[in-house]
């Protein structure tokens, strides 16, 4: 196995925790719902279990990315994004989705459109749309729950589970989308326990480093009510699951995350920081997407 | 949790004790009764003092339990806002006891202005008595804090309006009142509206709470 090969591996294993796990953590404990310490072990712990377990649902993706030969743009996206996180501490978008964006917008320009990457497409463009009906769903859900409680006492056990569960849920879901794809890289068709064990590691370890080390914690969007935090996780685990159990990716789209930010701001009442994430979602994005289209035109 | 709860319900009947001597203070000054007001006004001082040591304790408890935080924050405004109206209490309680009215004086607050001075701390202890009631149902029931809230408003509303007919009432017996009674009668009434201020905001954090169960 190439040195290339374990160097991005190992990159992608180790920018897990401020890419994937410490935005999610950062948005439950910016809002003071729990302690930021407890949140990022939380999500660290299910991101690693996530990988673990959840894996092989998105492992399909992985190679999917790696048959379109995007080795070399996940590598440049990656260390690009690491970058970025160190001196902006803003790390809006999953680094699978980058490299998926990338990969995906390779395919198309080069116009070998295979049915796999149909899907793919189908699917970007679909689950936006699955979680902008199910956010208000899960909203009204959530508050019927809400509702329920008698007591402050019931509220804050009620508050509290919903919370934790919301972070684990993310966290679990985040950890199968990248493991699938880290897992793909190192291992693509063999010894998948050994290698979903050793990144599941690396991910838990990446993840307790960025709850060690502040200058690592992203900053994100932050909501005023737990309830909206609550029903955005559950409806993109659904949106993202359904995905999976149809063997597509199981990462956000560009289109998802523009409409991600009109439902935080118009309908859930969080405060993004628009211009930032706009800025961080699309323009690594399209880089990754101008490096593949240039390695793809290289002489092998 | 359950250990601060009962804390808490306890600071808000030491806030009934407290309006209680306030008005028994009161009443030692307008019968002529000087060491009855300051007798009083000591007690409420130690009673201040007890609620303090309470209060410190009900916000290790808070601070040290795993409540979620939103829930904790308005557990610790609303013990430091029961805290506020025993210390206002207080205040009132020893502006009352620090001079002795006149027997003319006395006579001349008989005549429309005691019976509305009545009236104001019998309010009092009502909008008291309801501050305690709506944190005893936030225990039990989030919907019934809510109908609990808005009485304790609509005394509070009550409360200002007798405050304003009061003062004015006060302010027209310059010639029967030396000026620094009137000045102790205004601060007296001023306060007794802080505390009555501070007990409808209590309530609002209660509704706060109820508001996130959407109850």
């Amino acid at each position: 196995m190439s040195l290339t090969l374990w160097g991005s591996y190992v990159l992608l294993s180790l920018s897990s925790g401020p890419a994937e796990g410490s935005p999610i953590a950062a948005s439950a404990s910016s809002a003071g719902w729990v302690d930021s310490r407890s949140a990022e072990l939380l999500v660290g712990a299910s991101m690693a279990l996530g990988v673990l377990l959840g894996s092989p649902l998105s492992l399909p993706a992985g190679r999917a990315i790696l048959q379109s030969g995007s080795l070399e743009a996940i590598a440049f996206a990656s260390a690009a994004v690491v970058a970025i996180s160190l001196v902006s501490r803003v790390v809006p978008v999953s680094l699978s989705q980058i490299v998926l964006s990338g990969s995906i917008g390779a395919v198309l320009i080069s116009g070998a459109l295979t049915s796999a990457m149909t899907a793919q497409v189908a699917f970007w463009v679909a689950s936006p749309l699955i979680v902008f009906l199910l956010t208000p769903l899960a909203h009204n859900l959530i508050k019927v729950v809400l509702a329920r409680a008698t007591s402050v006492k019931a509220l804050d056990l009620t508050l509290r589970m919903m919370v934790r569960l919301s972070l684990v849920l993310l966290g679990f879901w985040r950890g199968s989308n990248l493991g699938g794809i880290l897992i793909a890289l190192i291992a693509p068709h063999e010894a998948y326990w050994e290698f979903a064990l050793l990144t599941a590691t690396l991910v838990l370890l990446s993840c307790l480093c960025a709850r060690l080390l502040p200058v690592l914690r992203a900053e994100m969007a932050d909501y005023p009510d737990p309830a909206a935090f609550a029903s955005r996780s559950l409806s993109s685990l659904v949106g993202v699951c359904s995905g999976l159990m149809l063997g597509v990716t199981a990462s956000f789209s560009q289109l998802f995350y523009a409409s991600d930010l009109h439902f935080r701001a118009g309908i859930l009442g969080a405060r993004p920081h628009i211009g930032r994430r706009l800025l961080f979602s699309y323009l690594p994005a399209v880089a990754s997407g101008m490096l593949v289209l240039l390695a793809s035109q290289a002489p092998p | 949790m359950e250990h601060v709860w009962p804390q808490i319900l306890e600071l808000s009947s030491d806030l009934q004790t407290a309006v209680t001597l306030l008005y028994e203070a009161y009443q030692g000054l307008v019968r002529g009764d000087c060491q009855a007001a300051k007798g009083k006004s000591r007690q409420l001082s130690e009673l201040e003092s007890v609620a303090d040591a309470k209060l410190k304790r009900i916000e290790k408890g808070l601070l040290s339990s795993d409540l979620f935080p939103t829930i904790r924050q308005y557990m610790l405004e609303a013990v430091n806002l029961l805290d506020d109206a025993i210390d206002s209490s207080m205040e009132a309680s020893r502006i009352l006891s620090y001079r002795c009215l006149s027997k003319d004086e006395i006579n001349g607050l008989r005549v429309g202005l005691e019976p509305s001075l009545d009236v104001l701390f019998s309010l009092l202890l009502r909008i008291t008595d309801d501050t305690r009631k709506a944190l005893q149902l936030a225990s039990k029931d989030l919907k019934a804090v809510r109908l609990q809230a808005e009485a304790v408003e609509t005394l509070e509303e009550e409360i200002d309006r007798v405050k304003l007919r009061l003062i004015e009432e006060l302010y027209k017996r310059e010639d029967k009142l030396k000026t620094l009674s009137i000045i102790q009668l205004e601060k007296v009434i001023l306060k007794a509206d802080d505390i009555a201020d501070t007990c409808e905001d209590i309530s609002d954090v209660l509704v706060s709470i109820a508001n996130l169960a959407r109850a």
